[in-house]
């Protein structure tokens, strides 16, 4: 019997660590999808300062347009890995919105200057708390915005082509779909 | 294109493997010579598979290609060479297709250098270990492959953490892979001694000096973690109880018992069953600190479960080797039959005293580390398993393991008279501990732990030099006979002696830092000094550096005791831009009798600064007893008596039976030489 007595210790911390695998969520869902965008006013960025006439607020949102909303900055790399594909996607006509998140204005105009700027507008969370009222957890990020303002979904990291492919595609289509297209 | 020949050789690898896992095996069920003969060659094969498919990863870090999304994610352009080529295994994927690497290259030594084995038993070892290389490869191919592209490719990569840009803990993951990996040889050895029912003097031959090699690459690798928390860390904290080091550190411990517990084998033919399970528990405790810590299982079980593909995976696989080479060994132990009865105060009997002790700490440092994660699975409550308890439970199971190590080299094999063995060291049990113990309350600042702790350290010490004077007979003053005596010692001997003088250094260390550190928290202004112990820090001021990828903050603490210059600390506060992140670079200047340590805070915006100065007694004697142990572990590898296994006359048997006993005391350790 002292013999089993290693395989039935083991027998007991595996069976407890599969229970523990397949008690957890598998995806922690976000906590703003299916939520309006919350309601902000943030500075535009212009030709490296900031532009104190015009902000973007919640409200630029909700006009029948589906939109993609990047959270990016200077600073971080990964935003340097998906510049490329923004890019892209800018030149296929989507219509994305730019948070430039606790970054030096002067700094993210170069960074657009640089890479190319595939934003329709990009507004200045120079302290960060857009970016903690929208749900974020780091940079960059990219949201699903529909017609209607509503946050659809919430992509956490980099995009490649394959991820958008494979999740954010069929998503924004659906968005169109439901609250009406981008152009 | 350097991408898919990379993932062309591992998915030959994978070919290989299964091929040495299943052929040999089978031939060596039905003894069939040929089948059992391919068990060389194949190892060979899949280990240049695996050189060729590193070696793609690493090529790709040194050019950085940021087409394959493993460098874009973990490399960049302006990183310095060395940092490119260790992130190779810095990062989950690569540090996967290093293990491999040095799994397959044991396998190909074993099959190189294993002439002495029967082609029988070498044809079950090689299986064994590619059975283990078969795992790692699907766990690579299937859900963490390094050779993945990334689409579109970026122009820059995303670096590499900065505090990971440091030698110390660039060098210390192949450390510990290299102790990990070497225990899959004992492994593969046992799992091959319970198919064949037989463990003999020669197995423990062989399980021996990789058993050593393991311990000592794994003493090293740890050493140096704990070294790159004491300097990078900036508290001057060496040693946190955190699931990240629990993990190496319980194959330690299970690893040290192997190390003792084989000898026993070697020696005495008995503690078989035990020693294999030993073997057994000691890999799948390397397997297990691997996995659960590159999942993160252990820090969060969130972080298991997000990737739900390679939580079954890491789940089954260890359910596979570990339950599986369990099953094994309840079904086959039993023809394992003991040979030599021994008494309990013995030579063997301290090893088996020391065996369950360490053992113990194995089981309630694994408790601990798993705990938090079992409550959280079963009851959703977040809990953290701290230093309180560790040290509650670990230091008094380590207090009898000290005692027990100075006294057992002392005791012949099979009984030994404990009125002589009380005879033999009555000087030092009388003499250290009580003239420490008459100084500590003397100068009055002591605590009964710490007092403890020097007793302990120079007792393990002293006792190492008189068993050493005894055994050349030093003390009788015949010079020349006891040179000649000394330089007749095995090597094992002498890593033995290392090995035990290096923990006594660590105990010192330990007891000295823990209790005498000095700490100073202040607010200083250029031009001020502040006292720590007894030496003069003055602030020289602060000035703005810039390194090749940060920019930093750096201090200047001039450093007297008793007017005589000593030197400057350049505490430094670093900022790293990619990514973001600010480090701490502690000024630390080590003497014989501390460290001075010195770290720069925040600015109090009156032209102060926040810093913490420390003076920390000894701590330094840390590192260097660990670094004496892993030369012992070395220095005993290359004793002749380990390499005779290699030959074939001694697989006859020069096992020495019970020719030696309490008359002869030179040849407790020594064998007949051959």
């Amino acid at each position: 019997m002292m013999r089993f007595l290693p395989l039935i210790v083991f027998s007991l911390i595996a069976t407890g660590l599969g229970i523990g695998l397949t008690l957890k969520p598998t995806i922690i869902p976000s906590a703003m999808v299916g939520k309006p965008l919350p309601q902000f006013s943030v500075a535009l960025l212009k030709d490296g300062v900031s532009d104190d006439d015009n902000n973007l607020t919640h409200r630029d949102f909700a006009d029948g347009k589906t939109r993609l909303l990047n959270v990016f900055a200077s600073w971080c790399q990964p935003c340097r890995i998906e510049h490329p594909l923004l890019m892209q996607l800018a030149a296929d006509g989507h219509l994305i919105v730019g948070i430039a998140s606790k970054d030096d204005p002067t700094d993210s105009q170069k960074f657009l200057d640089q890479l190319g700027d595939p934003y329709k507008n990009v507004g200045l969370d120079l302290d960060g708390r857009l970016g903690i009222a929208i749900g974020t957890s780091g940079v960059p990020e990219t949201f699903i915005i529909d017609g209607n303002g509503m946050i659809t979904y919430q992509h956490i990291g980099y995009i490649d082509t394959l991820t958008f492919k494979q999740e954010i595609l069929p998503r924004l289509e659906a968005a169109k779909h439901a609250t009406g297209g981008q152009e | 294109m350097v991408a898919e020949l990379g993932h062309y050789s591992l998915i030959l690898a994978l070919l290989m493997a299964i091929l040495t896992a299943t052929l040999p095996l089978y031939g060596a069920a039905r003894g069939d010579g040929r089948l059992m003969s391919l068990a060389g060659p194949l190892s060979y094969g899949l280990f240049s598979f695996a050189v060729i498919s590193f070696g793609a990863l690493t090529y790709a870090y040194w050019v950085s290609d940021f087409s394959i999304l493993n460098v874009a994610l973990n490399s960049h352009t302006q990183k310095p060479w060395l940092y490119k080529i260790t992130g190779v295994w810095g990062n989950h994927e690569g540090s996967l297709l290093f293990w491999l690497l040095i799994l397959s290259l044991f396998g190909a030594l074993v099959a190189w250098r294993g002439k002495s084995l029967t082609l029988r038993f070498k044809a079950r070892v090689l299986s064994v270990q590619a059975m283990v290389s078969i795992g790692f490869l699907l766990f690579m191919l299937l859900t963490s492959n390094p050779f993945l592209r990334a689409d579109p490719a970026p122009f820059e990569g995303n670096g590499l953490n900065p505090l990971l840009q440091d030698p110390g803990l660039a060098f210390h993951p192949p450390f510990l892979y290299l102790g990990y990996v070497g225990f899959s040889i004992c492994f593969s050895f046992a799992i091959a001694a319970l198919i064949e029912g037989d463990v003999s003097p020669v197995w423990a031959r062989w399980v021996r000096p990789w058993t050593l090699l393991a311990w000592s690459f794994l003493t090293i690798g740890i050493a140096l973690g704990s070294w790159w928390a004491y300097y990078e860390l900036g508290w001057g904290g060496w040693w946190f109880w955190d699931p990240t080091e629990n993990a190496s550190f319980m194959p330690w411990l299970a690893g040290s018992a192997l190390l003792h517990s084989v000898i026993v084998v070697e020696k005495r033919e008995t503690l078989k069953s035990w020693t294999v399970l030993l073997a057994i528990l000691t890999f799948s405790m390397s397997l297990l600190g691997t996995f659960l810590v590159r999942s993160g299982v252990v820090t969060s079980v969130h972080a298991f479960a997000s990737d739900p593909e390679r939580g079954v995976f890491i789940l089954a696989f260890l359910a596979l080797v570990i339950g599986g080479s369990l099953t094994l060994y309840a079904f086959r132990a039993d023809k394992l039959t003991a040979g030599g009865h021994f008494k309990t105060i013995s030579r063997e009997g301290m090893l088996v005293f020391n065996n369950l002790f360490m053992v113990t700490a194995l089981a309630t440092v694994l408790f601990g580390t798993l705990y938090p994660m079992f409550v959280d699975a079963f009851l959703g409550e977040k809990i953290t398993v701290g230093p309180p308890y560790f040290e509650a439970t670990f230091i008094p199971l380590m207090v009898p393991v000290l005692i027990g190590m100075a006294l057992a080299p002392f005791m012949p094999w099979k009984r030994a008279d404990a009125m002589r063995l009380g005879q033999n060291i009555r000087t030092i049990i009388l003499i250290v501990p009580i003239s420490l113990a008459i100084y500590f309350i003397l100068i009055g600042d002591y605590t009964p732990l710490s007092l403890m702790g020097f007793c302990l350290a120079g007792f393990l010490a002293l006792s190492v030099f008189k068993e050493l004077a005894d055994r050349t007979q030093l003390l009788k003053g015949d010079f020349q006979k006891s040179w000649k005596r000394l330089k007749g010692l095995p090597r094992a001997h002498w890593g033995m002696m290392m090995g035990h003088f290096g923990v006594a250094l660590i105990t010192l260390a330990i007891t000295a830092s823990e209790t005498y550190t000095t700490e100073k928290l202040i607010v200083i202004k250029p031009g001020d000094s502040v006292e720590v112990s007894d030496y003069v820090f003055e602030f020289a001021g602060s000035r703005p550096i810039a390194g090749p990828n940060y920019t930093a903050i750096e201090g200047g603490f001039r450093v007297t005791k008793d007017g005589q210059f000593i030197t400057t600390l350049l505490p430094q506060e670093r900022t790293y831009w990619s990514p973001f992140m600010q480090t701490t670079e502690a000024g630390i200047h080590s003497l014989i009798s501390g460290d001075l340590y010195a770290v720069l805070g925040e600015p109090d915006g009156q032209s102060g600064w926040q810093a913490r100065l420390y003076f920390k007694p000894l701590i330094s004697w840390m590192w260097w007893g660990a670094f004496i142990m892993m030369l012992g572990g070395f220095v005993s590898m290359t004793d002749g008596r380990l390499r005779v296994a290699l030959s074939k006359k001694s697989q006859k048997s020069t096992f020495d039976g019970g020719s030696d006993s309490a008359h002869d005391k030179s040849s407790t350790f020594v064998e007949v030489k051959s």
